[in-house]
């Protein structure tokens, strides 16, 4: 085995027991399924609930939701709650462990610094697809509970729209926790990079269609039947792109950084 | 062939215009315990991670066992190091960490578990199962030590290893250092000059980043201190002590000589000749002897001697 593969294999493993064992995984998992599970239930009870409260005898015109209100609500948290929890727990991956002095060490030792980078970036990308693939469970599992006539093929391929946008955003976060010293400079630096590519298809001229941005638009035309599935590959193949340039970036970097 | 491990060569090192390092040459031989010596500041930490290849240098060189280690990180797998304060994985027990440790070093599947277990035992730490965000200080140093010497280095820096023990907690790791001294060598980094008469044998002072001097420890003492006698007389006289005193240092093998607290102090280059002049002398004088010693300069007078007094 290459060195650094062996280092690559020994980091994820330590990178593994401390996300299970420091509960930020289980904390990323429990804000994911909380919403997954909340998502179908408020869309189908928030019109009753908002009814109950009016005043007697005025009433609310709303139409019956159905399971896209569900998927939709469900997209809305993971764009909020989903994100912010994502950069939340991954902004402190490199910085932390070199302000606290364990990076000292491990980079003593005779291993790769692109295998130090890269070990952190895929256990945060499982974790993440992880709470993504479960939370989605969760919120099909009560859709088809709740409502009728339900059609998940349009939602399935818009959440792997979102695991490639978020595959970005953690490579970002890996990124400026490499650049910054402190982690809440590089989560708000993510989130700023997060804002900056959900406003640049609203410029169009294909940023609209092309870019990891584009995922959420092309996500809900995909399910709406209004593009085909063809239509994701772009925003999924941009945001892959993008997220291999952080890391090569994050990893240029850290090689030439001294601790 | 060169028995050198530690080398630099002009080694600098600037943060902005402020040189850190500065010209440092510096050789350490394989099998010695070397007390790299220096006030708080003098350059010690920055010298110590350029040659564990953690910091580039400006200019100049620093190899161990021949290879750059910012360049050639597999010789690292021959190098052990604790830092000042080692940081640990609180969510590990020491165990988990000095197995991790050794899987990155790259020690062999069928010889780890064994090795530190006989590493924990050695240090203390065998039976502690709690997790390392427990551990007091003397702990984590003890565990420092273990994770350092996992990879079985050849040579083996420490970085002021004792500065932030107790007492108790100094004395056990400076005899741990001994032990481990017998199969590795040592390159120790400190500002406290009775860690290093206790367990060195060589010694480098390094001053505002660059070295002072070199040499054994007994050659600092002769060569830089010297030798002093402790003369006492019968008399407290301050005007004929001063007076002897004075005669005392116009004698051509006396460095100076002088009077504190009634005592008179004189250093001397050569010990034989001072045996024999200085009670000629004194009884030329007519001033009676209540006490006449001869006393090694201790490494702190000699460090003092040569990096300054505002040294204490």
């Amino acid at each position: 085995m290459s060195r650094g593969l062996r280092t690559f294999m020994v980091l994820f493993g330590k990178e593994l027991k401390e996300g299970l064992r420091s509960y930020r995984f289980w904390v990323l998992l429990g804000v994911f399924v909380f919403f997954g599970l909340l998502s179908p239930l408020s869309a189908k009870f928030l019109p009753e609930i908002l009814a109950s409260a009016l005043p007697p005898g005025v009433t609310l015109e709303i139409p019956s939701p159905t399971f896209m209100d569900s998927f939709t609500e469900f997209f809305s948290s993971l764009s909020q709650m989903g994100a912010l929890a994502m950069i939340l727990v991954s902004m402190g991956a490199v910085s932390e462990e070199r302000a606290k002095g364990t990076a000292v060490l491990v980079m003593v030792r005779p291993i790769s610094r692109t295998g130090f980078v890269l070990a952190k970036s895929a256990i945060l990308w499982l974790m993440m697809i992880l709470a993504v693939v479960i939370s989605t469970a969760g919120a099909v599992l009560y859709t088809f509970v709740l409502f009728t006539d339900v059609e998940i093929a349009g939602f399935l391929l818009a959440v792997v729209g979102w695991i490639a946008l978020f595959i970005t955003l953690i490579s970002f976060t890996v990124l400026f926790s490499v650049i910054f010293s402190s982690s809440a400079l590089g989560g708000l630096a993510t989130f700023g990079v997060y804002i900056l590519l959900s406003i640049i298809p609203v410029f169009g001229h294909g940023l609209d269609q092309f870019t990891p941005g584009a995922v959420p638009g092309v996500g809900s035309q995909i399910m709406l039947g209004e593009a085909s599935s063809d239509a994701m590959i772009w925003p999924v193949v941009a945001s892959l792109l993008l997220a291999a340039a952080a890391i090569a970036a994050a990893v240029t970097i850290f090689k030439r950084q001294e601790l | 062939m060169s028995n050198l491990v530690v080398e630099c060569r002009g080694l600098t090192k600037k943060y902005r215009d402020i040189a850190a390092v500065d010209g440092l040459d510096l050789s350490v031989e394989a099998g010695s315990v070397f007390g790299f010596l220096g006030r708080n500041g003098a350059g010690k930490t920055t010298t110590l991670r350029m040659l564990l290849g953690l910091a580039l240098p400006t200019s100049g060189s620093a190899t161990v066992l021949g290879h750059d280690l910012w360049s050639s990180p597999d010789t690292r797998a021959r190098v052990g190091f604790l830092p000042e304060t080692p940081a640990f994985y609180s969510w590990m027990t020491g165990r988990e960490f000095l197995l991790f440790s050794g899987r990155l070093t790259g020690v062999e599947k069928a010889d780890l578990g064994s090795r530190v277990d006989s590493l924990l035992k050695e240090v203390g730490l065998k039976n502690v199962p709690q997790k390392v965000g427990g551990y007091s200080k003397g702990m984590k140093q003890r565990l420092g030590m273990a994770q350092a010497l996992v990879g079985e280095p050849e040579v083996l820096f420490l970085d002021e290893p004792t500065s932030a023990l107790d007492p108790i907690g100094r004395r056990d790791f400076l005899e741990l250092i001994s032990q481990v001294s017998e199969r590795t060598t040592v390159v120790f980094s400190t500002h406290i000059l009775a860690d290093v008469e206790r367990v060195c044998d060589r010694v480098g002072i390094i001053d505002k980043g660059r070295l002072v001097t070199q040499a054994s420890v007994a050659e600092l003492r002769q060569d830089v201190g010297g030798q002093v006698f402790k003369i006492q007389l019968a008399t407290e006289d301050p005007d004929l002590i001063a007076g002897l005193a004075t005669q005392i240092e116009t004698l051509d093998f006396v460095q100076e000589a002088k009077m504190i607290d009634s005592v008179i102090e004189a250093r001397v280059d050569s010990s034989e000749k001072a045996q024999i002049m200085l009670p000629s002398v004194i009884a030329q004088s007519g001033l009676p002897l209540s006490r006449f010693e001869e006393k090694s300069t201790d490494l702190e007078e000699v460090f003092i001697r040569l990096v300054g007094d505002d040294a204490k």
